[in-house]
């Protein structure tokens, strides 16, 4: 005989089969199993439970922070080197000469604002 | 456990229920541990919280365990009501094809039972070498070479009883 058939043999053999009380220990088996489920991921759940939480007192913190610094004034920062012709300097906007003032757009600014103050005092 | 998962284990145990009783029976050689080894067993797989890889494989892994935490209950008294013989169900003719069967199950019988134990997982329940080698833990090179000596020794066997 070859291997072949020898193969083919064993492979045709039947072998017993267990009683029908198996299947029932097996149902039985199952079905408990189906209704002592925990959810598929706890770890997950947990995780996200603690992500959650983090992220809440981190929104909470931010937000405390940013309502007490509302109402206060922009602290200057000293160390920023401004240019000179750029520093603003207090204008007297009545003895204001427009020959002197700078290139428009600032000049028509400075303009409209005379114009607007001799109107209202006539 | 998801019900994936259950479905899943559910579904190999109706395809592979006899498979497994049958290896459970040739470990415990006794009709009602192995059908509690295979209780056992799934009453364990049912609580797995993740599916494990080659799910079939961990299936017969975890009704070998069983079976042999059967044995072991039965304080290592292997009460033998079936034999390798009893394992398989003869042909009802009794032609010659059935008298080569009878000496085929002899000669398997009548191999080393590591030998005996791979050739009956891979040609009765149908495990591939991969598998078989995950059950057993052992490598895939030693199933395969316990399959072939398996099979070598049976044709041997049954040289010697006149089959060429």
């Amino acid at each position: 005989m070859s291997k072949r058939d020898i193969t083919r043999d064993i492979h045709e053999l039947k072998t017993v089969t267990p009683s029908a009380k198996l299947d029932r220990r097996i149902q039985h088996a199952r079905d408990a199993a189906i209704h002592t489920q925990t959810p598929s991921h706890p770890i997950r759940f947990g995780w996200a439970a603690i992500f959650g939480i983090g992220m809440g007192v981190a929104g909470f913190g931010i937000g405390f922070v940013v309502a007490l610094n509302l109402g206060k004034e922009p602290v200057p920062t000293e160390s920023v080197e401004v240019p000179v012709q750029w520093v603003s300097q207090p204008v007297d906007l009545k003895s204001f000469d427009l020959t002197q003032q700078p290139d428009p757009p600032f000049g028509r600014y400075f303009e409209r604002m005379n114009n607007m103050e001799q109107g209202v005092q006539q | 456990m998801s019900d994936r998962l259950i479905r899943k284990l559910d579904q190999l145990y109706r395809t592979h229920r006899d498979q497994m009783y049958f290896y459970a029976l040739g470990i415990t050689g006794c009709t009602e541990r192995a059908e509690d080894a295979v209780h056992d067993a799934f009453v364990k797989l049912f609580k797995l919280t993740k599916q494990p890889r080659q799910l079939r494989a961990y299936v017969f892994q975890a009704v070998r365990n069983a079976a042999i935490d059967q044995l072991r209950k039965a304080g290592n008294e292997k009460t033998v009501d079936v034999d390798c013989t009893g394992l398989y169900v003869l042909p009802e003719n009794r032609g010659e094809r059935a008298e080569v069967q009878q000496q085929i199950i002899q000669a398997i019988e009548g191999l080393d039972p590591q030998r005996r134990e791979v050739v009956v997982m891979r040609l009765n329940m149908g495990l591939r070498f991969r598998e078989i080698a995950k059950v057993l833990n052992i490598p895939c090179g030693t199933v395969a070479s316990r399959y072939q000596r398996g099979i070598e020794d049976i044709r041997c066997k049954l040289k010697e009883n006149g089959y060429e």
